[in-house]
């Protein structure tokens, strides 16, 4: 029995997602089938192309899994820096979009609707997210907290800050567009 | 008006363009600051570890578009600074190889076999002037092949190719790209797959967005920015950030370099290294006009071919990989000649080539007006074609990075070794933010963030699993072409379901695919992009 490398799962799963489009997801979510006849005239569906690319898909998968190929280098370690360096993104975007709210609301008792284009106001949630997302990242590169990294952080956000906000008077930082 | 009067108009676009600013009652064209700009900026990226030109086309474009506007007046200075970066960067790339031994992308490891022990025995700035002489030289070259070729490929596809042949075309450049980059024929299909069903979602003619389940904030699709920036930019930072995170251990204090002995290059030991250039820029070149190929294998091949050269003469100095200068002219003139000859599909047929190239595609889907394809060189029998202009005024801007970089740039890229201090730790999370902000000032939504979080994990995914992310990226960008063209071409031909093979044309096309695939799967090259 060929040994099962992570190739040939890559090529089973490519065949599986290849083949739920292709029979079931591609015709079942498209207004229009593979093929219309619409007054006497044939026309293509809206379903044909996703179906033939998942076509694609399952003869690519097929090709792989038969083949096997090389030994790749997906490890539960990479699983577990990617699903940390989502969380720390997910807490910093977090930040960026409720941060600016619920300090407006704490300091002035107003809601930030209206605050949203008012300094300092309107840089506190993109301050706050994009300070943590740089330095919560460089922290774990580094494996350590260092304050000099907060701090550098914190430049280079209210830089960006500025070079975006100052010049262009039209442009929204996050998440003034959403808030 | 003939192609002749598009050129001057071309150029008249770029000297005649609105004036940034009037220096002693002389109007300094704005085009041409954006391409200086463009230029340093460039040189700046590609001199600093970890950096690369096209995540910095990917960072400047939206910033670029909100300055200037979606008119059609943006494309020359917009076009301007990418192609500054797209060239800078190209000649940035050799200075921390050849000062540091670290080479910030795979084509400049082959720098490094000759550039660096230049550098340790106290060569830095000949092997630097070497590098900067070699690369510009290979550029100059391809360029001009571009300006020569991209018009006269052009008016032969808009001559030969109707929609069946057009539709089979994109197939064989899809399954090309699919074949040749990376490290396996399958994987790079499974990404092209992927990158089309991305793009179908949400697409299409009916009023029901397709694949998208009913989910409304799905409705309107994945944005190009997201998808593209994800799996390109974002990929790469996820996967550098880890790497780092790995090696950190191993990290020591930077290597110093002495600059000692004989630092010039005399135009006696030009015009020996001008065979080897030569050979290079003609191998880049060749490789270069071929979609996906990319600057690697160029770089592989021109060194392969310099040693063999090498072989054959008295050499300069030193032996082959041993700190010789004709090691680093070979390597350094195939991979810049890349760049000018991959913008030939790109112009002429709309199919972008390389990772710089796609940004360049998307400036012109983001401003409009200027469509890459056939159309471009078409000469219309009454009146002005704006997009042949605009493209001569693109080839201007070109020969301006040539001539900025001819003049300036060996300096300026000299001046760069001091970016090796930027701690890349810091750098790539700040290139994180830059990258969102930038994706977030152009689309003003939140969920834009988190599609392109999501495709970074795609291409991080991808990364890992040793598949090349450069087929997904291109199946994007050409997945609504093919389908538009090929629903056209199932129209015309009165529904017939072999409409591919229909004509001679196409069928030769759909044959080179499938071969294409069968015979570089059994040899692969390339790597990430």
């Amino acid at each position: 029995m060929p040994k099962l490398t992570q190739d040939r799962v890559l090529g089973l799963l490519a065949i599986a997602l290849g083949l739920f489009i292709a029979l079931y997801w591609a015709g079942a979510d498209s207004e229009t089938g593979l093929i219309e006849k619409t007054r006497g005239r044939y026309s293509v569906g809206d379903a044909l192309a996703p179906t033939v690319a998942a076509v694609f898909l399952t003869m690519s998968g097929l090709w792989l899994a038969l083949q096997g190929g090389s030994e790749t280098t997906l490890s539960p370690s990479n699983a577990g820096f990617i699903m940390g360096v989502l969380i720390l993104l997910f807490l910093s975007l977090g930040l960026m979009r409720w941060g600016g709210p619920w300090i407006v609301e704490a300091i002035t008792g107003m809601e930030y609707r209206p605050q949203r284009d008012t300094m300092p106001w309107k840089y506190v949630g993109f301050i706050l997210g994009g300070t943590t997302m740089i330095s919560s990242l460089t922290f774990v590169v580094e494996r350590q907290v260092r304050l000099s990294r907060i701090i550098i952080a914190l430049g280079v956000t209210v830089f960006l800050t500025f070079f975006y906000d100052v010049p262009f008077e039209d442009l929204l930082l996050p998440p003034n567009g959403d808030v | 008006m003939d192609m002749l009067d598009h050129v001057w108009l071309g150029i008249l676009a770029v000297f005649q363009g609105p004036a940034l600013i009037t220096i002693l009652g002389v109007p300094i064209p704005l085009t041409i600051v954006m391409v200086a700009a463009g230029f340093l900026t460039g040189v700046i990226v590609g001199a600093t570890p970890g950096l690369a030109g096209p995540m910095a086309m990917a960072v400047a474009l939206p910033i670029l578009i909100s300055v200037f506007g979606f008119e059609i007046s943006a494309l020359l200075p917009v076009m301007g600074f990418l192609i500054g970066i797209m060239k800078g960067a190209t000649i940035g790339g050799a200075v921390p190889a050849i000062l540091f031994n670290t080479p910030g992308t795979p084509d400049a490891v082959l720098t490094t076999l000759d550039g660096h022990p230049m550098a340790t025995s106290g060569q830095s700035g000949k092997a630097l002037k070497v590098a900067h002489f070699s690369s510009v030289s290979g550029d100059t070259v391809s360029d001009l092949v571009l300006f020569v070729c991209a018009p006269f490929l052009a008016v032969l596809v808009e001559r030969y190719l109707d929609l069946p042949e057009k539709t089979a075309l994109i197939l064989l450049s899809l399954a090309f790209i699919a074949a040749v980059v990376g490290t396996s024929v399958a994987k790079g299909l499974i990404a092209m797959s992927l990158g089309m069903l991305a793009a179908f979602v949400a697409t299409g003619e009916d009023f029901y967005p397709r694949l998208t389940g009913g989910i409304p904030w799905l409705a309107q699709g994945f944005s190009i920015t997201s998808a593209i920036l994800g799996v390109l930019i974002v990929g790469e930072i996820f996967k550098s950030l880890e790497d780092m995170m790995r090696e950190r251990a191993a990290t020591g204090t930077i290597r110093q370099t002495v600059t000692a002995g004989d630092n010039s290059l005399s135009w006696r030991e030009r015009k020996r290294l001008l065979p080897f250039i030569a050979n290079s820029a003609a191998l880049g070149t060749m490789i270069g006009a071929l979609p996906g190929i990319g600057s690697t294998l160029a770089a592989t091949l021109g060194y392969a071919s310099g040693k063999k050269m090498h072989e054959r003469r008295e050499p300069m100095s030193r032996g082959w990989g041993k700190g010789a200068p004709e090691g680093v002219a070979a390597t350094e003139a195939a991979n810049s000649a890349v760049s000018g000859a991959n913008l030939i599909p790109v112009l002429s047929l709309g199919i972008p080539g390389n990772a710089a190239a796609v940004f360049l595609i998307l400036a012109t889907e983001s401003i409009g007006g200027f469509n890459p394809g056939p159309g471009v060189f078409r000469v219309p029998s009454d009146g002005v074609n704006t997009e042949m202009v605009l493209a001569f005024g693109i080839f201007t801007t070109m020969v301006c990075a040539n001539i900025i970089n001819w003049t300036i740039g060996g300096r300026i890229m000299r001046a760069m070794g001091v970016m090796i201090r930027v701690p890349k730790q810091i750098l790539l999370p700040s290139v994180l933010l830059v990258t969102l902000t930038a994706i977030y000032v152009q689309e003003t939504s939140l969920a834009a963030i988190w599609f392109t979080l999501g495709f970074g994990v795609l291409g991080y995914l991808f990364r890992r699993l040793g598949v090349s992310v450069l087929p997904f990226v291109i199946a994007f960008i050409l997945a609504g072409n093919l389908e538009d063209t090929a629903r056209q071409a199932f129209s015309a031909t009165g529904g017939d379901p072999w409409f591919l093979f229909t004509s001679p044309l196409a069928v030769i096309f759909i044959l080179g695919a499938i071969a294409v695939t069968i015979i570089f799967s059994r040899r692969q090259v390339g790597g990430a992009f």
